[in-house]
């Protein structure tokens, strides 16, 4: 896996001289964490256990709705972490 | 001692060193969820230290928990790592149209950075050899997290199961990708993503994610040519 990791790597120093003429292929780079992301994020928010979905006043979608806010406007990434985490516990445990 | 090669090593290690901050709670997070998620503590060692990929090694974690199958796993770390790899080279890319890296670049490419401030060197042409500077840089972020995984790995037993802690993933995950958030096909493609993720939880071995990503990229595409069209 690391070895793996480290060929993909040393192939795209390489492979971006060719490539990086197509604005399309730049366009397909800059979706991918757009787009891989959500896939992970979504789930974990939405389906602690089975699907809670969009009626549950859930820790979880509250906190994550918070975070979304505070990173908008906010450049520190520290501090949405902080905070959604700390708005999570205490929704969770209060 | 000061010959060339040590104070470029020195310099890729001062220039790397504001951005160790912001990766540690990453890395402890990371030892954190590896215990979490049910590796044993050599186990979890291992993946930090051969995998050592930031975001993606916790993406390949949220797919663990899930009992995705190893191929899917494997499958998913390359897309994700290949999201950073070859954003890498387009960072260096990048440099040659703007001077100073975007904020938004930086916390989301966290293992590019060594690589990202390589290359702003490289620009600047202020560094006699780049590659000692890489290692300063690299290196010294490499020490960082594996110090900071292996306290999340050994001192996370500290931290009840309850608590799941592991919920600070999606959290930096939505930190992370909220604010490049920025343009119509971006706003579908994370709607769509998140929905389809939804949509095809229950598929089998996690094939879910990949059709997810698949599909939404695919649309993402559609619509930024459709407004590139329209502009012209």
């Amino acid at each position: 896996m690391g070895i793996a990791t480290y060929i993909i790597r040393a192939s795209f120093i390489f492979g971006e001289k060719y490539f990086s003429k197509n604005p399309v292929f730049d366009k397909f780079i800059e979706l991918i964490p757009v787009c891989v992301l959500p896939a992970l994020i979504f789930p974990a928010v939405f389906m602690t256990h089975s699907k809670l979905d969009i009626i549950g006043n859930s820790p979880e979608i509250i906190a994550s709705i918070a975070v979304a806010i505070i990173s908008w406007y906010r450049k520190n990434l520290l501090l949405s972490i902080i905070t959604g985490m700390t708005l999570f516990y205490l929704i969770k445990f209060l | 001692m000061k010959n060339g090669k040590y104070s470029d090593f020195t310099e890729g290690l001062k220039d790397i060193l504001p951005v160790i901050p912001g990766i540690i709670p990453f890395a402890i997070i990371s030892g954190i969820s590896a215990i979490d998620a049910g590796l044993s503590e050599i186990m979890a060692i291992f993946l930090s230290f051969v995998v050592y990929a930031g975001a993606s090694q916790l993406a390949m974690l949220s797919l663990i928990m899930q009992n995705a199958s190893d191929t899917v796993i494997f499958l998913t770390a390359v897309v994700v790592n290949l999201r950073l790899t070859m954003y890498s080279a387009g960072v260096s890319r990048e440099f040659s149209r703007e001077r100073f890296l975007k904020k938004a670049v930086l916390s989301y490419f966290i293992t590019d950075q060594a690589y990202a401030v390589t290359f702003a060197k490289l620009k600047a042409g202020k560094v006699k050899d780049h590659f000692i500077y890489f290692c300063g840089a690299a290196v010294s972020m490499w020490a960082a997290w594996q110090i900071s995984a292996f306290i999340g790995i050994y001192g996370g037993k500290i931290f009840p199961q309850e608590l799941q802690l592991d919920f600070a993933i999606p959290v930096t995950f939505i930190a992370i990708i909220i604010p490049l958030i920025r343009t119509w096909e971006k706003i579908v493609c994370f709607i769509m993503s998140g929905l389809l993720s939804i949509l095809f939880f229950n598929f089998p071995m996690k094939l879910g994610m990949l059709a997810s990503v698949g599909i939404s990229i695919s649309a993402g595409l559609l619509i930024w040519k459709y407004t590139e069209k329209r502009k012209s």
